[in-house]
């Protein structure tokens, strides 16, 4: 069993450190405070190539497998990224151009996603709705076909890139009595008559990525835009995606256990108190080794997951541990990195206040703590809770 | 035609920090100077105009090769690398006299591009000395190369004027860091860097003896000291009060 990164993940690995080291980190107060999604970056990502990163190559992408995917989102927050603006990209770059690469046909996939890969268009996923969080297999947004069209009504919430997306894939019911096998996918364009960009959404973190509700008010969608069959949106597309979004997108908060560890013990050789430097102090120094010991467990977990997945196999158990201890271990390097720094800690310009603050999500999003706690319980124990 | 380009690795300036006024090297990544990375554009915007082949030449400690795949993956084709742990703070001499040999096994070669100096001592002396030893042309403070069949139309900035050149093909180029942006490598061309040939070669290949007194020791680098003062003011008036008595403007 090798844990190193081949030369190429490496490559990856260190190409995007030290760009986000350079020259994202430094304006991460910035990004945090005007609480949009940065273009300035956008279109240094469309340079790089970033916007396609697991799109194959013969549609523009760089074809890039899960475990590449994660060492580049796991280094750029290890560097210091914003969480914020690396969920707007990885949901991009995920949750936003996959249900295409995954479910798409020939047509689809050569219509959108040269797109989607040169950056020219920013994806998003339409799930969530106001009444509908983890039971989504009940949305209420439907979609009734008219010929050659569905019409789509219905209202999405927490729409991570909504304000600035050109594309959804979005979740409506064809067939409500049907529960989860009634729901279908569709890929639908910002400008098709009836999509509305709804409420901009003000949040605790997060804040370079932007959030909103999607109306859909009679909006068009011609049948060529629906992902796979009636009824396979829920079972086929929203089951495979969901699994890489658990596995992918997390890999940003693993990297932030590395960035808060960082930015603690650099402050603890600096900080003296009583005349020592405080990483002398046993008591900085034990918490200083369990956020380590956080950031390689959350990593080592990390590989585990996006390893089984490119092998081809189903990880569904690997995915979902790896996302509930990475968002437990978020909790307390966040707060752990802020009691090192002291009243410091507190202070935006120190930047682990931002860590704190941009921890819980990780906890809620993309399936919940208990959800995913009690899927483990079952996949580890082949039963069922008396409840749910 | 190869177009050469010199690189040399340097530790990476953006992430030194300072502390009690020294420079904290410790997990500083090593990475190429940025006139360097200038020079490497420049090769690689004459090979999209007019063709030809790419090539780094660098020599440096075992780190080089890792260090290396920076400019594959900005888009050069090939890396000749002399690789020892000896040649830590080699001076400016035995850096050339490498280099000259490495590049003696390029054949077809049109211009050998370097920064016009390193991005740690900033000798600017590689250059004129590889011309020198190899005896070819060389032409410094660039900041624009024309190529004209077997020569190039180079433009020189000198402190108040430009002046124009013609030189004839091979020859040694030592190009100004505003020549141009450097491009930050893409993913599609770091998936392929990997996969690009490199040759690499021991000083003992070269048949040079590093001798301990070509090396450059550093006897003391400190930060300048900051002296940081903190004045309230309330208005411009007291602001404009403050700053001449403090010297920092005058009447
Ligand atoms: C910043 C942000 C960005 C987001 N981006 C997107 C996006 O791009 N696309 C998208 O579709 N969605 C997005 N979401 C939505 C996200 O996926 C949901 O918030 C999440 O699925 C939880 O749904 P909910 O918020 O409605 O909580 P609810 O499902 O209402 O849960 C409330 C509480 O009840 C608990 N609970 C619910 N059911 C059970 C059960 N069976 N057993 C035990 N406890 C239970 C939950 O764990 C939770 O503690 C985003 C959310 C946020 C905050």
């Amino acid at each position: 069993m090798d844990f190193s990164l081949s030369d190429q993940e490496q490559m990856l690995h260190d190409t995007v450190y030290k760009f986000a080291k350079n020259e994202w980190e430094p304006r991460t107060l910035e990004i945090d405070k005007e609480e949009r999604f940065p273009m300035w970056l956008w279109d240094k990502f469309k340079e790089m190539g970033w916007c396609g990163l697991m799109i194959p190559e013969e549609y523009g992408g760089a074809g890039l497998s899960l475990l590449e995917l994660c060492t580049m989102f796991e280094a750029a927050a290890h560097a210091g990224a914003d969480i914020g603006t690396c969920l707007a990209w990885g949901t991009h770059c995920t949750i936003g151009s996959l249900p295409i690469v995954f479910c798409g046909n020939e047509e689809q996939k050569k219509k959108y996603l040269p797109r989607l890969a040169s950056g020219e268009w920013i994806g998003c996923f339409c799930l969530t709705e106001p009444n509908v969080g983890s039971d989504a297999a009940h949305v209420q947004c439907t979609a009734t076909r008219k010929g050659d069209h569905y019409v789509l009504n219905g209202t999405k919430m927490f729409i991570t890139n909504g304000p600035n997306a050109d594309l959804a894939v979005v979740f409506a019911a064809t067939d409500k009595s049907r529960g989860a096998k009634g729901v279908s996918a569709f890929i639908v364009e910002r400008t098709f008559p009836g999509y509305s960009v709804g409420k901009r959404l003000d949040k605790i973190g997060m804040h370079g990525s932007e959030t909103s509700e999607i109306i859909f008010d009679n909006c068009i969608v011609p049948v060529e835009n629906r992902l796979l069959e009636e009824g396979e949106g829920f079972t086929k597309v929203g089951a495979k995606i969901l699994e890489y979004e658990r596995n992918s997108l997390v890999a940003i908060w693993t990297g932030n256990l590395g960035y808060n560890f960082d930015l603690s013990a650099n402050y603890a050789k600096q900080r003296t108190q009583f005349d020592y430097p405080i990483i002398r102090f046993p008591q900085i120094r034990e918490r200083l080794v369990h956020m380590k010991l956080d950031y390689d467990i959350s990593k080592l977990l990390m590989y585990r997951a996006a390893s089984k997945k490119d092998s081809g196999k189903d990880g569904p158990l690997e995915a979902t541990e790896y996302k509930i201890f990475t968002g437990q271990a978020s909790q307390r390097s966040a707060s752990e990195a802020i009691q090192i720094h002291g009243g410091y800690g507190l202070m935006r310009e120190y930047k682990v206040e931002r860590s704190l603050r941009d921890a819980k999500l990780v906890q809620i999003g993309a399936g919940t703590e208990q959800v995913l706690t009690e899927l483990v319980a079952r996949l580890i124990t082949d039963t069922r809770s008396l409840i749910g | 035609m190869n177009i050469v380009v010199a690189m040399k690795q340097i530790p990476d300036l953006q992430q030194v920090r300072i502390r009690n006024r020294q420079p904290v090297l410790d997990g500083v990544p090593m990475t190429f100077g940025s006139i360097d990375k200038n020079a490497l554009e420049t090769a690689l915007q004459l090979k999209e105009a007019a063709g030809g082949n790419v090539i780094v030449i660098s020599a440096g400690t075992e780190e080089l090769e890792d260090t290396v795949k920076e400019a594959l993956a900005a888009g050069a084709d090939e890396a000749y690398l002399v690789l020892d742990d000896e040649l830590e703070n080699i001076e400016s001499s035995v850096s050339a006299h490498l280099l000259a040999e490495l590049i003696k096994q390029i054949e077809n070669i049109g211009i050998i591009l370097f920064g016009e100096g390193s991005g740690d001592n900033y000798s600017g002396q590689v250059g004129p000395r590889i011309a020198e030893i190899l005896g070819l042309p060389e032409v410094g403070y660039v900041c624009d190369i024309e190529l004209e069949d077997s020569r190039v139309k180079v433009t020189r900035s000198l402190e108040d004027c430009e002046e124009i050149v013609r030189v004839n093909l091979p020859a040694v180029l030592t190009i100004m860091a505003d020549i141009n942006e450097p491009r930050i490598p893409s993913v599609t061309q770091i998936l392929k860097a990997g996969k690009k040939p490199k040759q690499i070669l021991e000083v003992e290949d070269i048949g040079l003896d590093l001798k301990g007194d070509k090396k450059i020791i550093t006897l003391s680098s400190l930060a300048p000291e900051n002296k940081r003062k903190q004045i309230t003011v309330k208005n411009g008036e007291e602001l404009v009060d403050a700053l001449l008595t403090e010297g920092v403007i005058r009447r």
